[in-house]
């Protein structure tokens, strides 16, 4: 105390040089602690400025979006989107699986863990395990993916060496249902085919994990594949393939290649089983193809119904003859060489609209050209080239001419939905796409080749094909293989293409069979309509109780096909 | 010891009171910011779980499990286009199932030609009936009751027959 009052008062009496050091000292002080508060002053009033001013309730979760990042924060883990089908049904989803990994060391009795663990996962061996328990290495996996069950009985076990790594998986719901439209991813979690390879950029985190709706209906699917199935196994058949389309938009609702496989276990499938037919595979269809040319036909020429074509004699083109597998030999009007399959009256239609007006037809139809879809395993059609008068005979029923049975149906949609073209979608859309403008026959053609196909089933071919109510048209296509440059008269593709109802076509359904064999029931016969008009008349039968349909009972004199009956001779009276 | 100026006890005060309220707030912040996580975390689990029991849903619905179970549990069938009556008018009369004149049920008082004495004999007389036929659950339970009162009664007796 005493010292200082003693520094003051000698404070006071400072001067001179002294006094001026000092002064310049309190000076900078002064300075230095304006700066200072100054400073203070300034974060004060930024502080009441944000806090009292600017102040602004959190109140939306984009703000708080904003904050969290701006607080830096590590944005979440984004799953890869899920696919689901029309209906919102599930068809692919990410789950976190749990994979068991042992870490030795910390295993107080590998014996009874070993034996518990061999009675939880019935693919692990007592031994496997117990040597994985014992091993010297402080991580060993004991099994990838568990299920939840599982793990909770491993959790049950209560060993602290026993441990889980999480990992992200793939998991289809429905099998191998949708096994070629779906694909299959990696085991990272990459697309590898199907919607999962060509919108991988969307599913994947890439694209912000979004989700995807298909045109399918899981149980048009599923009624689908079950019934192709059935046919295959009946009919001893190698392979069948089958489409069910919305003539309107072209929308696929169901598609079926089987073999099949489980999109889970794809890297174990056989090659065969992981193939497309339906977009990869290209195949001569046969008479399916007479619905183009005869559609080409009265588009170019606007023929009566009453045209005939001599059937008696076969068509001979050099070294080919075209000879009818349902041969009537005699002369054909149009309803009768469409409802018979007559090969030679088809072959005279494609005459008479000529070579480059049939092809600029069928590349109208889509025919001709690599299919556009939404799916990247697809082909170009074997189209023959030069197209010369031999392939313009053989084009016009079906053989000469591969394409995927995707075009056929799309092309098929297009001629009996009113004449609009329309391109296969297996990807739904929310916004209602405007009308296809792009016409490729006319209102007329459309009513005719509604009529003829609805004739077929009711007196032609393909009468195995009607559902009573439903007004079931289509047409058989059965074609002989080609094996090694000759066509096997016994290897057969076997397929049908119906429409319903004809009277205001809604739904295209195809079914084709690869190499189908007779049956006792069958009589021996292996062709379209005695193996895939049934499978489609199964099929839509199950289809209208699934979608509700109402029947409609009309009497056989208001049938659609009614008026072509005076065109058809009465069997046997020629 | 000199006395503290008021100044400097206000300014003693004030940087103490803003340190605690500076130490409430950051604990605050971090309470807050646990909980958040917590949240976050609750959220994400029930995300999963959610994303497991929609798999799990898909899975159990698949058209193809619900086909089996119906064909092994089910006495129904896809409904036939011939079977579909698409107006009422076209539906028949119901009372024609009945081989009965209209006269004889309106008639007839239903108690007086209805006398059952047990649930076997309303199943019997199926000509008058607006009740389909039972089966025989109720019987069931009164003879077994009676069984067991005949056991009581028979034990009462034991007892009262050893204590005389």
């Amino acid at each position: 105390m005493i010292f200082h009052r003693h520094l003051r008062r000698n404070a006071i009496k400072l001067e001179g040089q002294r006094s001026a050091t000092l002064d310049l000292a309190r000076g900078r002080l002064v300075l230095i602690s304006g700066f200072f508060v100054l400073v203070y002053v300034l974060f004060a009033l930024r502080a009441f400025d944000l806090t009292i001013i600017q102040y602004k309730p959190i109140s939306s979760a984009e703000d708080l979006a904003q904050l969290e990042q701006g607080a830096g924060e590590v944005v979440a883990h984004v799953p890869r989107g899920d696919v689901v089908d029309r209906n919102g049904v599930l068809l692919a989803t990410t789950l976190k699986t749990a994979s068991l990994y042992v870490d030795p060391y910390l295993i107080s009795d590998p014996q009874a863990a070993a034996k518990r663990l061999s009675a939880i996962f019935s693919d692990l061996k007592y031994g496997t395990a117990l040597q994985k328990l014992q091993s010297a290495k402080r991580f060993v996996w004991l099994k990838r993916g568990i299920l939840p069950d599982e793990q909770y009985k491993v959790l049950e076990i209560g060993e602290p060496g026993l441990g889980f790594r999480y990992e992200e998986r793939r998991v289809y719901p429905q099998g191998s249902l949708l096994a070629h439209l779906l694909g299959y991813t990696t085991i990272d979690n990459a697309g590898q085919a199907g919607i999962e390879r060509s919108f991988d950029g969307l599913l994947g985190a890439g694209g912000g994990g979004q989700d995807l709706a298909l045109t399918i209906d899981t149980r048009l699917q599923h009624a689908l594949r079950r019934e192709i199935e059935a046919t295959i196994d009946e009919f001893s058949a190698k392979a069948g393939f089958g489409v069910i389309m919305d003539v309107r938009t072209g929308e696929i609702l169901a598609g079926v290649s089987l073999p099949d496989f489980d999109p889970h276990h794809a890297g174990k499938a056989p090659n065969n089983a992981l193939f497309n037919r339906l977009s990869l595979g290209v195949y001569e269809l046969g008479s399916v193809f007479k619905i183009f040319s005869t559609a080409a036909l009265f588009e170019t020429l606007n023929v009566p119904m009453s045209t005939t074509f001599d059937a008696r004699e076969p068509i001979k083109v050099g070294r080919f003859a075209i000879n009818d597998y349902h041969a009537e030999d005699r002369v054909l009007t149009v309803p009768e060489v469409f409802m018979y399959s007559s090969n030679i009256g088809s072959a005279m239609m494609g005459q008479a609209v000529g070579a480059t007006a049939l092809r600029d037809f069928y590349r109208d139809l889509g025919l001709l050209d690599r299919l556009d879809f939404e799916i990247r395993e697809v082909t170009k059609p074997l189209v023959p080239n030069p197209w010369g008068e031999v392939s313009t005979l053989t084009a016009s029923y079906g053989h000469g001419i591969a394409t995927t049975p995707l075009q056929v149906v799309a092309a098929v949609s297009s001629i009996v939905n009113g004449g609009y073209l329309v391109k296969p979608k297996l990807v739904k859309s929310d916004i209602v796409p405007p009308r296809e403008e792009v016409r490729v026959v006319s209102d007329k053609t459309a009513h005719r080749m509604r009529q003829l196909l609805r004739l077929t089933v009711t007196d032609g071919t393909a009468r195995k094909a009607d559902v009573p109510g439903y007004l079931v048209g289509g047409k058989t296509g059965t074609a002989e293989k080609s094996v090694a440059g000759k066509y096997d008269r016994k290897k057969l593709i076997s397929s049908f293409v119906g429409v319903f109802p004809m009277d205001a076509p809604r739904y295209a359904v195809f079914i084709g069979v690869d190499e189908p064999k007779g049956t006792k029931a069958s009589f021996g016969y292996a062709t379209a309509g005695w193996t895939a008009a049934p499978a489609v008349q199964r099929t839509i039968s199950s289809m209208v109780s699934i979608l509700g349909l109402e029947p409609k009972h009309i009497v056989a004199e208001q049938d659609i096909a009614a008026p072509l009956k005076h065109y058809i001779a009465v069997k046997g009276a020629h | 010891m000199r006395k503290l100026k008021l100044q400097t006890l206000m300014i003693y005060g004030f940087a103490i009171l803003s340190g605690v309220v500076l130490l409430y707030t950051s604990q605050n912040v971090q309470k807050a910011e646990d909980r958040l996580a917590e949240v976050r975390r609750a959220s994400a689990n029930e995300a999963e779980a959610i994303r497991v029991l929609r798999a799990e849903w898909a899975y159990l619905n698949s058209p193809a499990r619900l086909e089996a179970l119906a064909e092994n549990f089910l006495a129904l069938e896809p409904a036939d286009p011939e079977g579909v009556m698409l107006e009422a008018d076209m539906l028949p009369d119901a009372r024609e199932a009945f081989d009965v004149d209209e006269g004889a049920i309106v008639g007839q008082p239903v108690a007086a030609t209805f006398p059952p004495t047990s649930a076997h004999e309303v199943g019997s007389t199926p000509a008058l009936v607006s009740t389909p036929p039972r089966k025989p659950a109720a019987p069931r339970r009164v003879q077994k009751e009676k069984a067991f009162d005949s056991l009581l009664d028979a034990l009462s007796s034991q007892e009262s027959g050893g204590g005389q």
